[in-house]
């Protein structure tokens, strides 16, 4: 008799004449479940952001006042997930409506009062309010801006789909993000606001209301990480007088992300060792910062001028795929460059004995650094996307069992999150 | 105030993954099982380096309804498979759990085996997998 299906993935090198017995590629979709393996979960589409968008982050927006939204990064945007009849979604990224739309002429549109050449470029997109169903995205009267050829002009890529022809009317420029490929935006909650950002902009703050906007252009400028802790936005490998520095860390003031000027605010520069910062993620009450080659750890103080101390620093071990980490069951989990890892205690431990010699015999150092980690709670399942050699697959920890299994998934994803529901 | 998992594709589509869909937004899922090169040795340290001959597999699994699945055996370590596919389960899909035999007729010295399921319904759920072997003698080495 043979049980080889409770063993999951078993990719350690036993002697041919010892076999464990476990499950090797093409094992797939098959998820772990009480000592069984059974077909894993499927999905389906909820919302449809518009053909070749890259949804890069999801999640729940939730106020003091129980006010909760799904919001969704994308390569160019903030959405939030929009209900009730045919709602679909709106966009709540940082958009320009000042003046009015006086003309349209095929792809040229003449204002009055918009100062658009210095407020617009390439790439925004823009639609007269009359023809914006704005809860209805993506609405197909959205054009995309040419150039914005003076104060009052802009030139389309292409002829205006909406209403056309002399009108007084009001007007959205979204102002599109551009985002690097294969980094993910940090999206974090802090005093009722959303946070979010990546390398390429300025931190972006939304309220619940309205439309997004820069958080402090002086002080929160292209960082690449930010979380929520202590009540505080965290933001590290960002721009400080307008030089990136990888190694800083910055911190806002208590209860308001927006003040990075007050006594209680603050910036460190983590140099103890030579490489840079790679992530962030809270653990109970710590803080981590993920090194490519180190994790340092660090806690509150009480002292409201010095609020934050890293007291712990782990060498030898760090996170090689930013987007790796997991915040989960009272862990985190992450990719270093040759394993898969979660924290015990304080302590990096491996947790990818039967499942990182198939990985990395698959998915390239490259692809690795590429891998986008998610929980699935309900399963305890942490989740790392990679691009493989046998395509993408999603390599799957069952924090229940404590085995490994692969799914295959039909679609290209990019990120997993929790939406509200 | 509940929650759920959401995936984000490459093609803006947001995705609701629950235990709701046996699909992949409509699309079939291949679940399948392949285990590892087996010769049976820690189980019974008689047959070290003797061929065995396989008659047949059986699957224990649970009926989730009428599944055509294919069992396979390889004994050239995946290269080529011997295919036997039957329907398991009923319609009824009481739940149960039922057993099933895969004959085949292989000799070697090491197998493997795979069960896959392909299908945009069902969960195809295998709770065991029981071979039935002969010794088949020891080898020389020539």
């Amino acid at each position: 008799m043979l049980r080889p299906v409770d063993l999951g993935y078993s990719y350690a090198l036993t002697s041919l004449h010892t076999p464990k017995g476990g499950l090797i590629w093409p094992t797939k979709n098959m998820g772990i479940d009480r000592h069984s393996l059974k077909t894993r979960p499927g999905y389906a589409e909820d919302r449809d952001l518009g053909a070749s968008v890259e949804v890069l982050g999801i999640k729940i927006y939730q106020l003091k006042d129980g006010t909760r939204n799904t919001m969704y990064v994308t390569d160019g945007d903030l959405c939030q997930k929009e209900t009730g009849g045919s709602n679909t979604f709106s966009y709540k990224t940082e958009s320009y409506t000042t003046g009015t739309v006086t003309n349209i002429t095929g792809a040229v549109v003449t204002g009055s009062g918009t100062a658009w050449s210095a407020n617009l470029a390439a790439g925004d997109k823009f639609i007269t309010t009359t023809d914006h169903s704005s809860q209805i995205e993506p609405d197909t009267n959205w054009g995309t801006i040419l150039t914005a050829d003076s104060a009052t002009q802009i030139t389309l890529t292409a002829s205006y789909t909406g209403t056309t022809g002399a009108m007084s009317d009001t007007y959205v420029a979204r102002k599109v993000y551009t985002n690097t490929s294969n980094e993910r935006p940090f999206m974090a909650v802090v005093d009722d606001m959303l946070c979010f950002g990546n390398k390429n902009i300025n931190v972006q703050k939304y309220t619940g209301t309205g439309y997004a906007s820069d958080l402090d252009s002086t002080y929160a400028t292209k960082a690449r990480y930010g979380i929520e802790y202590a009540n505080r936005l965290i933001l590290a490998d960002l721009e400080v007088s307008g030089t990136r520095d990888q190694s800083a860390l910055q911190w806002s003031k208590e209860g308001d992300p927006e003040n990075y000027t007050d006594s209680t605010s603050g910036i460190t520069y983590l140099l103890e060792t030579a490489d840079y910062i790679a992530g962030l993620a809270k653990l109970g009450p710590d803080i981590v910062v993920y090194k490519e080659n180190s994790i340092i750890i660090g806690s509150q103080t009480g002292i409201a001028t010095d609020p934050l101390f890293f007291h712990t620093t782990r060498l030898g071990i760090g996170n090689w795929a930013p987007a790796s980490i997991i915040e989960g069951y009272f862990t985190n989990a992450f990719l270093g460059i040759n394993d898969f890892y979660k924290i015990d205690g304080d302590h990096p431990v491996s947790i990818g004995e039967q499942i990182r010699d198939f990985f990395f015999d698959v998915t390239t150092l490259d692809n690795a650094k590429n891998t986008v980690g998610f929980p699935v709670e309900e399963r305890s399942e942490f989740h790392w996307l990679a691009t493989t050699t046998e395509g993408q697959l999603d390599f799957v920890y069952s924090n229940r069992e404590k085995k490994w299994t692969v799914y295959d998934l039909n679609d290209a994803i990019l990120c997993g999150g929790l939406g509200a529901i | 105030m509940g929650q759920a998992n959401y995936l984000g594709t490459d093609n803006g589509e947001v995705m609701l993954f629950s235990d709701t869909y046996a699909a992949d937004a409509g699309e079939n899922i291949v679940s399948q099982v392949v285990t590892a090169r087996l010769n049976f040795v820690d189980k019974y340290p008689d047959l070290e380096d003797k061929f065995v001959t396989v008659q047949g597999v059986k699957l224990v699994y649970v009926d989730n309804g009428a599944f055509s699945v294919v069992g396979s055996v390889s004994i050239d370590g995946g290269e080529n498979w011997s295919n036997n596919t039957q329907t398991i389960g009923t319609a009824g899909a009481d739940g149960k759990i039922k057993s099933q035999t895969f004959s085949f007729t292989a000799t070697g010295q090491y197998f493997n085996f795979k069960f896959a399921y392909t299908a945009a319904t069902g969960v195809f759920h295998i709770v065991e997998i029981m071979a039935m072997i002969n010794d088949a003698g020891e080898h020389m080495e020539l």
